[in-house]
């Protein structure tokens, strides 16, 4: 038989799926222990499902110590368990470790504290880390999947309420078109190459003369289920909906979590791509100067703080699109720039987005979200933290220096110029600073109107601290980006590695 | 039979997918829309996988590739069935264009 089955486990490869598996396992444990717990336990359920990250992120830090250099592919090539998706999965980690903490008062408020939530985050994550870790497009597929089914019950999670719902169904559509599209392309691909393997894909298309009708298609509907994924123009249309719909909470890691992991995907996918990607340029071009524009000018007339930040993801997801432009056929320096700046641009951008929801959270109540700006007023002056804090949080947004949301900008535009794209970066430069119109409005709101705010914060430790860690993070990275360069260094070149 | 024939198939299983979602208003008839354009996209697979293999040794990674979506098309629709039902509780109906709560 020429098919005998050819799978083999590889020495260590099941050690190396330890940080999923940990997370998994905290979250069926923390299922069971809902059904055990008392209400009034809920509290050690958060604490499990910290230690579960924890220890998650603590294993991957190992992992990364011990990890070959070069590459290691488990499950015959199916996961990469590079410093690539190590470096993701600390990430994540972090991601969800700080949006638990901001969940907190926030399930307790709107009496929905259960311990689902706990676990459909941690299936949401552990769904991420397989995102990343995919260098096969099942793998791809299974891990879209299973960070994002846990989402949609995520949003639709605070069932009172009309606009949850709604923004549930508009979000599962959403998704479920993206997936849907995604496969498509995965499918049309799969018949011109015979592999799903993405670096058996990459050796094919640096063969291929190029006369492969169903590869650009193939590709081409790839980039419009990854470009709903992450929200990019023209794919956007409920996105606002959709983040304005969810908790709070969930939206922050809707706009972390899931668009990290997306872009995650999207850099292995490209890179495997790279050979065919040339065609490609135009269209990107376009969703990019789309994305950026679209995202800002609609920016500017929301009131609505979550609307607001949506529109405001929207564009950054333009910003970090702009790296994929950089993309050559061959890796060379000008792609691997690309590639660190666009992780050093994810990281500051989930640690802003955060801390911003996190503000959120805290300064709305029960009977007021506080998501209208105009609730904001004389902020600044009554809770001078929370004040300084959204200011940062905004000012990085923004991308004003020291903070990292400027150095995020920076590198990634200067890598995207270097590959010879200066109209569309004069084009983001420009919009960026129309950004400032309203992420200052929020400032201005705090700072320079009278006190007649109707909003009441109520801080906890918990969230204090979880604001505090994403503050000094953005403060850290805008004082001392360079302090990273080893690590991101380290992620992209063993994604290249693998092809 | 080739396949370009299937292939053919799909394409119009997609084409009416994607016209189910877009025009429909019943969130049901979306969700159907949806089954379409993933139910297409699995066609495709099972018939690459059978073309491009040898007999006796077929392409097995297509099929696998159908099981799969297969199975997690199914937990999809179980979410999407779950909350269309707490939107018709709360509503008493399932018409898209009813929900307009998140507007501009």
């Amino acid at each position: 038989m020429a098919n005998e089955a050819v799978f083999t486990l590889e020495p260590g490869a099941l050690s190396s799926l330890a940080p999923m598996s940990i997370v998994l396992a905290t979250a069926f444990l923390v299922l069971l222990w809902d059904v055990i717990a008392k209400p009034r336990d809920r509290g050690i359920l958060l604490g499990f499902s910290i230690a579960g990250l924890a220890l998650a992120a603590i294993v991957s830090l190992i992992l990364w110590s011990h990890a070959d250099p070069v590459s290691h592919t488990i499950f015959s090539g199916r996961l990469a368990i590079d410093r690539f998706s190590l470096f993701f999965n600390l990430v994540f980690s972090v991601v969800a470790t700080l949006v638990l903490m901001i969940s907190r008062d926030y399930l307790i408020r709107e009496q929905i504290d259960v311990g689902e939530y706990y676990a459909l985050i941690m299936f949401s994550v552990f769904g991420m880390m397989l995102l990343a870790a995919a260098a096969d497009l099942l793998m791809l597929f299974i891990g879209v999947e299973a960070m994002s089914i846990p989402v949609y019950v995520l949003v639709a999670f605070n069932r009172s309420r009309i606009r949850c719902i709604e923004g549930a169904l508009k979000y599962f559509i959403l998704g479920a078109f993206a997936t849907a599209f995604l496969l498509y392309g995965i499918a049309l691909l799969y018949g011109q190459t015979g592999t799903t393997s993405l670096a058996d894909i990459h050796t094919f298309l640096e063969g291929s003369s190029g006369s492969h009708v169903l590869v650009p298609v193939g590709i081409a509907l790839m980039i419009v289920g990854f470009g709903f994924k992450i929200g990019s123009v023209p794919f956007h249309m409920w996105t606002p909906d959709a983040y304005e719909g969810a908790a709070t909470p969930v939206t922050a890691i809707m706009a972390t979590g899931v668009k990290a992991a997306a872009f995650a995907a999207i850099i292995r996918a490209f890179l495997a791509f790279s050979p065919s990607l040339v065609m490609f340029r135009v269209v990107l071009w376009v969703i990019v100067a789309l994305t950026v524009v679209v995202g800002n000018i609609a920016a500017i007339r929301q009131l609505n703080l979550k609307r607001m930040l949506a529109y405001s993801s929207i564009a950054h997801s333009g910003y970090m699109l702009a790296a994929l432009l950089a993309i050559e056929p061959i890796w060379g320096p000008q792609t691997s720039n690309a590639m660190s700046s666009l992780l050093y641009y994810l990281l500051a951008y989930l640690f802003m987005n955060i801390g911003a929801f996190g503000v959120i959270v805290v300064v709305g109540s029960r009977e007021n979200e506080a998501v209208d700006v105009r609730d904001w007023a004389g902020l600044g002056f009554k809770y001078p933290w929370l004040g300084a804090a959204m200011a940062l949080f905004m000012l990085s947004l923004g991308g004003l220096p020291p903070t990292a949301g400027f150095f995020a900008k920076f590198y990634l535009f200067s890598a995207v110029v270097h590959a010879g794209y200066t109209p569309l970066i004069i084009l983001a430069v420009l919009m960026s600073a129309a950004s400032f119109f309203y992420y200052l409005r929020v400032v201005v709101y705090m700072y320079m109107q009278p006190s007649e705010g109707a909003c009441t914060p109520t801080v906890s430790p918990l969230a204090a601290v979880a604001i505090g860690v994403s503050a000094l993070a953005t403060l850290w990275l805008g004082i001392a980006p360079s302090a990273l360069f080893p690590f991101l260094e380290w992620a992209q070149r063993s994604v290249a590695v693998l092809l | 039979m080739t396949v370009q024939s299937v292939l053919s198939v799909a394409a119009i299983l997609f084409s009416l997918g994607l016209y189910c979602v877009l025009t429909r208003k019943n969130a049901v008839s979306v969700l159907m829309g949806v089954e379409l354009i993933l139910n297409a996209a699995n066609l495709n697979f099972v018939a690459f996988s059978s073309f491009t293999g040898t007999i006796g040794a077929p392409e097995v990674a297509g099929r696998v590739f159908a099981v799969m979506i297969i199975v997690l098309a199914a937990a999809e629709a179980a979410v999407a069935l779950a909350i269309i039902l707490a939107i018709f509780r709360r509503m008493g109906t399932v018409e898209v264009d009813n929900l307009n709560e998140l507007r501009e």
